[in-house]
């Protein structure tokens, strides 16, 4: 079993909470039905409380985080009868990552770049006017309950969204700022070259140039910066993740409530490196 | 489907130029079924298109998601329109969190207790 250490809880509460020191990856594949998405908020809830050492206050906002991405990636960039996956990496006292692919096969199909405009047009509807029906779950919900955001075109013509959230001294307030938000496009990703972004310690903007957008926190696009020897995701571990958590082992079934019935947990067998190296797969 | 229901009760007041009804929404909604449950409010809205008040309690309301919540602005402005008022009641904490952060607490009052936001709406 991995080592796991007791960590207070930092929302004040007097229960200690076993929350391992090692990354975790957990990759689950819903179908395009919303009828699943309470399983996944479910699941979000709990896997924030017990595996990141987030507060309760914000395991239940990474719960409309996960929620809102889901249903952008269901109603906008998958066909009926496809699937999206989810992917959550927690280095558990320091951040909680979460990236939503969709099949890039719905109605409303958006490349990264489109989706970082169609993001900035919402951000500034949502400042000046109350009333309205949508475009609050990406501009307001996500935007202001996360660190960083990045719209990425995937290999297989859909598109990612990755969240990320710094644990800080603020974590259990609503963020004074909004999420630096970039997009990284399938022209601008070179063949077999990773992506570098900067280290989940502390909230830094990825390593990016020419912005391109006058709001100060805003960054675009990412540059791709080649790396010699990339990093590549520490092996798959058999072994259960944590105290408190069902005994799993890679690749096993995790139920998840309604059906759900395809997650699979990869725990990281070492301490995540500095900066987070993700080879992007060769261009299409 | 996701579980969510919305029962509707009257509540009895000698002001004559407003009717007061408290909506209880129990459950979570969200996309599942947030524009089926959203019908039965239009449908109360259009039954009373003047004067109406609602107190919306949310003592057994988990979720609710951003489309929910556009709803719930839409009421406000169909109903506010018109004279009317709305109001939330004994929100759990991350549901008055996610209002928060999308700016409505400060279009709607929330109150911690029902009887507070009956006296709000009487007075």
């Amino acid at each position: 079993m991995a080592d796991s250490t007791p960590i207070s809880k930092s929302s004040g509460s007097s229960e200690e909470n076993n929350v391992s020191s090692e990354p975790v990856e957990i990759s689950i594949i819903l179908p395009t039905n919303a009828y699943f998405l309470s399983g996944i908020r479910d699941f979000t809830l709990t896997m924030t409380k017990n595996m990141t050492g987030f507060s309760d206050q914000w395991s239940f906002r990474f719960q409309s985080v996960v929620d809102e991405l889901c249903n952008n990636a269901i109603e906008h960039g998958s066909a009926s009868g496809e699937q999206i996956k989810i992917t959550f990496v927690s280095y558990p006292n320091k951040s909680l990552e979460v990236s939503v692919e969709d099949s890039g096969t719905g109605p409303n199909k958006f490349s990264a770049n489109q989706m970082l405009e169609l993001f900035h047009e919402q951000k500034q509807k949502v400042q000046t006017q109350f009333l309205g029906l949508r475009g609050r779950g990406l501009a307001k919900i996500v935007s202001e309950w996360t660190d960083e955001i990045i719209f990425e075109d995937s290999s297989d013509g859909g598109l990612i969204v990755r969240v990320r959230k710094f644990m800080g001294d603020d974590e259990k307030s609503v963020g004074s700022s909004s999420a630096s938000v970039s997009a990284v496009s399938a022209a601008a990703k070179p063949v077999n070259q990773p992506v570098v972004t900067a280290p989940p310690v502390a909230p830094i903007a990825p390593v990016s140039v020419a912005p391109v957008v006058s709001q100060p926190q805003v960054i675009s696009p990412i540059q791709t910066i080649p790396v010699q020897q990339p990093i590549m995701q520490q092996p798959i571990v058999q072994q259960p993740v944590m105290a408190g958590v069902p005994m799993v082992q890679p690749s096993m079934s995790v139920p998840l409530g309604n059906g759900v019935n395809s997650a699979t947990i990869v725990p990281m067998s070492a301490p995540m490196p500095a900066p987070i190296i993700t080879p992007m797969p060769p261009q299409a | 489907m996701t579980y969510a229901n919305i029962s509707i009760e009257d509540l009895a007041t000698d002001q004559a130029d407003r009717i007061i009804k408290i909506v209880k929404i129990s459950g979570q909604l969200d996309e599942s079924n947030v524009d089926d449950q959203s019908k039965t409010i239009y449908e109360l809205i259009e039954a009373t298109p003047q004067n109406l008040h609602l107190i919306f309690d949310f003592s057994e309301l988990d979720y609710l998601n951003s489309k929910a919540i556009g709803y719930l602005t839409d009421w406000y402005g169909k109903i506010s329109v018109e004279g009317g008022k709305i109001c939330i009641a004994m929100a759990k904490e991350n549901i008055v969190d996610i209002l928060q952060v999308v700016g409505l607490t400060q279009l709607i009052t929330c109150y911690v207790t029902l009887d507070e936001a009956k006296t709000g709406m009487l007075s």
